[in-house]
């Protein structure tokens, strides 16, 4: 299982891992792993610890649950990235949209 | 008149001779005339040495029957025997002595087998517990020792340790730290200590989440204690950023978070039951996840602090650790002198551990050592045709033999990305003939992989090249890309524009990070091959 979900903070936030290459194989699953959170979720948090590679559309997925989830009402946070995987999303900006650890 | 006596004796009727060296059946009564004396004497002498201690010396008579009727002669001759017996003597009297001089002996062999048992016993025990000593100290091998991060004060209540303490350096550069304590204290609370601790080093090297390690560890401690054995235990990761912790809590003493300046005190409260209670389907993984400003301190321990003097009625209260800690500063060598204190006023009754772990990026990452480049050139050309793009990863296999050359595993992430780029343009528009302008529109990205994945399936004609080409001296890879199809340029005009509109379109990054990740762009064969230079250097 390359995408696992869990909840943390008693319920309040929703944690997704992405493991080995997060590209558009993954498009179907990841979408899924977020569809239909309730409002007890604040806040959303992809930890990319097990994440060896990304690649844009990685990006449009990120941006794309970004949408649905209701830009700018729950924090998302893009954590544990790899120096490799933190460039890519510099390149692109992703800090202004993301908080990123 | 001996015959007639139901004795389990060996008897002899006449002293062995000189040459005879003591050994073989054991010798019990002798016959002994006053002719042989010195014979026997000698013989004696000669036979007893210091190794015949008292088990041997069964080898030896121990009871003479005299066949002359001085007594006396016998006594000052024959010393060290059990009993002399002057014949002639009644046989009531001759009896009582014999039978009397047997319980002896069968005292003595009792004895002496005892003894042999106990000495086995005691050497398999030594023996045993030189191997659970080994096997711990195996078991805690991995434990990373001298980290600036953490502190700590461990007092265990006998040899073997019913507190765990572990700590390792995560895959992902972040600090974990397992605190646990087993139910009781000894060798039968140590015990589990050694399939937690090596879950905990496996998980941990692969940077696994906290919950998937509180997991794993109960599911194994559920399997092996006995239902009234099970482990209060704190699992901590700090980030390599050391500003954000991951816990799970189960039974064990809150740990008391102290706010760096303002020294602020939180707690990390228990949420759940302790590890090895519940069933994989009952157990709760949940985890506590949050930021903490650098230098926050989290000071846990086990309930062998709090329960220090409670034999004496005056159990140690936590308003008194935070006493002592507000008064010393929250400084660790202060906090450990302050326990020594009490411990000298009170006897501990069970294990007794302290950690201080101070937040801080961990710096693991930059510690990696780095491999020096291959100074081999390579070349290496892949052609991918309709049936290797329906069934292959052709990036990962280049990846995959990349690797094998010195030094080139760690510009692994970064080859991808852009090989993947350039390779999914060149399949996704070039051979499948493609837009990406349908991602934007509604269920647009999904439908646009779906539509790929059909094209693909029914693909007869096509191809793309890869090309790569190593030059040491260039500390850089060359990369050409071609596919079969009508051509495409990069347009700078639009890329200029989407630099603007950053966040808004989920298409068009693919090719803005090669041209960020690499150098030397350029579009040939009139648009139909890409070609850019991946400079091979540290971020």
């Amino acid at each position: 299982m390359s995408l696992l979900t869990e909840f943390a903070n008693d319920g309040k936030q929703f944690v997704i891992h992405v493991k080995g290459k997060f590209d558009f194989g993954m498009v179907h699953d990841f979408r899924q792993s977020y569809e239909g959170l309730t409002e007890r979720v604040s806040s959303v948090v992809v930890d990319f610890r097990e994440t060896e590679y990304i690649d844009s559309s990685a990006l449009g997925m990120l941006l794309n649950m970004r949408k649905s989830l209701g830009a700018g009402t729950r924090t998302i946070h893009l954590i544990n990235c790899r120096p490799e995987v933190r460039k890519i999303l510099d390149i692109s900006r992703f800090d202004k949209l993301f908080v990123i650890e | 008149m001996l015959a007639d006596l139901t004795l389990d004796v060996i008897i002899s009727a006449q002293p062995p001779a000189l040459e005879s060296d003591g050994f073989g059946p054991p010798l019990d009564i002798i016959f002994l005339p006053y002719s042989k004396l010195d014979d026997f004497t000698q013989w004696r002498e000669k036979n007893r040495g210091p190794q015949r201690s008292s088990v041997n010396s069964l080898n030896q008579p121990e009871l003479v029957i005299w066949l002359d009727s001085d007594e006396t002669v016998a006594e000052s001759h024959v010393p060290d025997v059990h009993d002399i017996i002057c014949v002639p003597c009644s046989r009531i009297e001759l009896e009582i002595r014999i039978r009397n001089y047997r319980s002896l002996r069968e005292a003595k062999t009792t004895n002496a087998d005892q003894a042999r048992r106990l000495t086995w016993h005691r050497e398999r025990m030594v023996q045993e517990h030189n191997i659970v000593q080994n096997m711990f100290a195996n078991a805690f091998s991995r434990h990373l020792v001298d980290d600036d991060h953490v502190e700590t004060f461990l007092r265990p209540l006998s040899n073997f340790n019913g507190d765990l303490f572990l700590l390792a350096r995560g895959g992902s550069g972040s600090l974990y730290f397992m605190l646990g304590d087993f139910t009781g204290h000894g060798l039968a609370a140590a015990i589990g200590t050694i399939p937690a601790s090596q879950t905990f080093f496996a998980m941990a090297k692969r940077s696994a989440p906290v919950s998937q390690m509180a997991q794993e560890i109960n599911r194994q401690l559920y399997q092996l204690l006995p239902s009234d054995m099970f482990c209060c235990a704190l699992i901590l990761e700090m980030s390599a950023t050391g500003d954000r912790i991951n816990w799970w809590s189960g039974g064990i003493p809150p740990a008391v978070m102290v706010a760096p300046d303002s020294h602020e005190v939180s707690y990390l409260e228990p949420q759940h039951v302790p590890l090895g209670v519940l069933g994989p389907a009952e157990f709760d993984s949940g985890i506590i996840s949050m930021r903490v400003p650098h230098r926050t301190r989290i000071l846990a321990f086990t309930d062998g602090l709090i329960e220090l003097g409670i034999h004496e009625g005056k159990p140690l209260q936590i308003e008194q650790l935070l006493s002592a800690g507000q008064k010393n500063d929250w400084d660790m060598s202060r906090m450990t002198e302050w326990i020594e204190d009490k411990l000298a006023e009170t006897a501990p009754q069970d294990d007794l551990s302290v950690v201080m772990l101070t937040c801080s990026p961990t710096g693991f990452h930059e510690q990696k050592g780095k491999d020096n480049l291959t100074k081999l050139p390579f070349a290496l050309k892949v052609t991918v045709g309709p049936n290797e793009a329906r069934t292959l990863d052709p990036i990962a296999a280049i990846l995959r033999g990349l690797s094998q050359f010195d030094g080139m595993e760690r510009f692994r992430p970064r080859l991808y990305t852009v090989l993947s780029e350039a390779y999914n343009n060149a399949l996704e528009h070039g051979v499948l003939r493609m837009s990406s302008k349908s991602k934007g529109e509604d269920n647009g990205f999904e439908n646009y992989y779906l539509e790929r994945s059909k094209r693909l399936s029914r693909l007869q004609r096509g191809q793309i090249d890869i090309e790569l080409r190593y030059e040491p001296k260039l500390q850089a890879i060359q990369v050409k890309v071609r596919d079969s199809g009508t051509g495409f340029r990069f347009d700078e005009m639009a890329c200029d524009a989407l630099d603007q509109h950053r966040g808004e379109t989920t298409f068009g990054r693919g090719l803005h990070l090669i041209r960020e990740l690499t150098r030397d762009l350029r579009w040939t064969e009139e648009g139909r091959c890409i070609e850019f230079s991946v400079p091979l250097e540290d971020i």
